[in-house]
């Protein structure tokens, strides 16, 4: 199964959400659920943030290059709502977008869990796509 | 279960079963952008370090040790910008947590033959589950 998480674009400080399946980072999204639920992860399809901050700045490496690209983060949710980890599954090209990807994924806010709950973390899929205008 | 969080050669061990190191980097010229100077050079000890926090939850949660090597330009006020990620294994997982760790790191402005001069840098966060 493609990777199919909520998808962001930043184009320069131009904002869209889109639901558009990356080409570039093939993540078998099924695999990984079942990889983590059975980790002991909470898997939420319903899942959404709250809040989540500004969209990242464009990298002025990147800039100086004329390039863009795109990062697949696993965000991991705290039973509180907070972004407690975030990993790469995918970037292209490596190296020029994840450390501003990642700052911005990294105070997203998510509703806590409700208190009949078992507290577990969550698992939430995000794709920020930087493109140059 | 003890965790680490190691760079270089030196560690340094926190109260909170975390490890963070002191010493000096690698170098990845070939991997840099913009292949100016100053990476055969020691790196600058930053004026302060932030707290390397806890051991990624994701890597703790299936056992991953690795590193991370995050590159980055000081300039001539001692800000840190134009950051990269040059390396980093397993793929994905430490960058975050490295990311946070270098963007703690305060440095003076830099000076290079008696004037202010931008600087590349770049640092190796390790991480090393501990038994």
């Amino acid at each position: 199964m493609p990777f199919q998480a909520r998808q962001l674009v930043a184009i320069c400080g131009l904002v869209a959400m889109t639901n558009a399946a990356s080409a570039a980072c093939a993540v078998d999204e099924r695999e990984l659920k079942a990889k983590l639920g059975n980790a002991g992860f909470l898997i939420d399809d319903s899942l959404v943030p709250v809040s989540r901050p500004e969209p990242p700045k464009f990298p002025s490496v990147a800039v100086n290059w004329a390039i863009g690209g795109q990062v697949d983060i696993l965000q991991i949710i705290a039973p509180n709502g907070a972004v407690a980890d975030r990993v790469v599954l995918c970037a292209e090209p490596f190296g020029y977008f994840q450390p501003n990807a990642l700052a911005w994924a990294k105070n997203f806010a998510f509703a806590p869990l409700p208190k009949d709950v078992p507290e577990k973390y969550r698992v939430y899929f995000l794709t920020v796509r930087f493109k140059l205008r | 279960m003890k965790s680490k969080l190691v760079s270089g050669g030196c560690v340094l061990a926190l109260a909170t079963g975390i490890a963070a190191a002191e010493a000096p980097t690698t170098s990845d010229a070939e991997a840099w952008p913009d292949r100016g100077s100053g990476w055969a050079e020691p790196m600058p000890k930053p004026m302060h370090k932030g707290d390397p926090g806890s051991y990624p939850l994701y890597a703790q949660t299936f056992g991953s040790e690795g590193s991370a090597t995050i590159g980055f330009i000081i300039d001539k006020e001692g800000e840190k910008k134009a950051m990269l990620v040059l390396a980093s294994s397993p793929s994905g997982v430490f960058e975050a947590a490295c990311l946070d760790y270098v963007n703690s790191f305060i440095y003076a402005p830099q000076v290079k033959d008696g004037s202010l001069a931008s600087r590349k840098w770049s640092y190796t966060c390790r991480f090393k589950l501990g038994s």
